[in-house]
């Protein structure tokens, strides 16, 4: 009983570093906004306004922008 | 927003676009940009800015026109534009183009870097070629600094649409049957 105990203690152990490890292999996106903040000043009243930011990715797979949406 | 995934060390833009009231009130907005990166999780991007009347003495400079309109698509090219912008200030001015979309405009160029007190300075647009048939409403924000007195303002350029702050002509009478 106590060697079926052990061998599945050791069998959690093999699965659960065998996940880090394929996880740590497939990557990771890293996203970076280096300018998240912009102050447009005095704006003339009435009219449209636009402004660009900049997304990177930094990281070690794919990077898929979901969505963006109004705060 | 051009791209919605991005390779490794690939880069994209996200355009936030907002209409101004036409009072003098300051906004603040933000958005939340969600993305499969776990570990750094949602960004929140935001702007603010103040609106801003022609009559409004709270900025001691005068912008004319306030609006750099390219005019309908499809009629006479026309792929420059000026503004004018005069120092209402007793101090000296330095001026600064501080942003502006880099795909749109071939040239933003200013004629002088510093205006004394009543002089002015002219703003110069000149589109690229491959933006003379779109329609478009962009802006370009600029930064005038003095010793005592740091303004930041934004003039809208856009193409193809009437103009939001265009002169209203006095109604005409009606005519009698």
């Amino acid at each position: 009983m106590k060697r079926v105990v052990l061998f599945c203690g050791v069998l959690v152990v093999v699965i659960v570093g065998l996940v880090f490890l394929y996880e740590a292999q497939a990557g990771q996106p890293k996203v970076l906004i280096p300018e998240t903040t912009w102050d447009y000043g005095y704006v003339p009243g009435g009219t449209v306004i636009s402004h660009y930011y900049l997304v990177r990715n930094l990281g070690t797979d794919s990077l898929k922008i979901k969505s963006v949406n109004p705060g | 927003m051009t791209k919605t995934e991005l390779a490794v060390g690939d880069s994209t833009w996200v355009e936030l676009i907002y209409t101004m009231g036409q009072h003098s009130m300051e906004i603040s907005k933000s958005a939340r940009v969600v993305t499969n990166d776990t570990i750094t999780g949602d960004i929140n991007i935001s702007f603010k800015g103040k609106g801003w009347s022609p009559s409004d003495s709270s900025i001691k400079l005068s912008v004319d026109p306030q609006v750099l309109d390219f005019g309908p698509v499809g009629q006479k090219r026309r792929n420059e534009i000026e503004t004018k912008i005069k120092n209402l200030t007793p101090e000296k001015m330095e001026l600064a183009v501080v942003g502006y979309p880099p795909e749109f405009f071939k040239e933003v160029e200013l004629s002088k870097d510093n205006i004394k007190p009543n002089q002015t300075a002219k703003l110069k647009i000149r589109l690229k070629k491959e933006m003379e048939d779109q329609r478009f409403q962009k802006c370009i924000t600029l930064s005038a600094k003095g010793k005592d007195t740091t303004y930041r303002f934004t003039l809208p350029v856009q193409k193809g649409f009437e103009s939001a702050v265009a002169e209203k002509k006095p109604a005409e009478p009606e005519k009698k049957k």
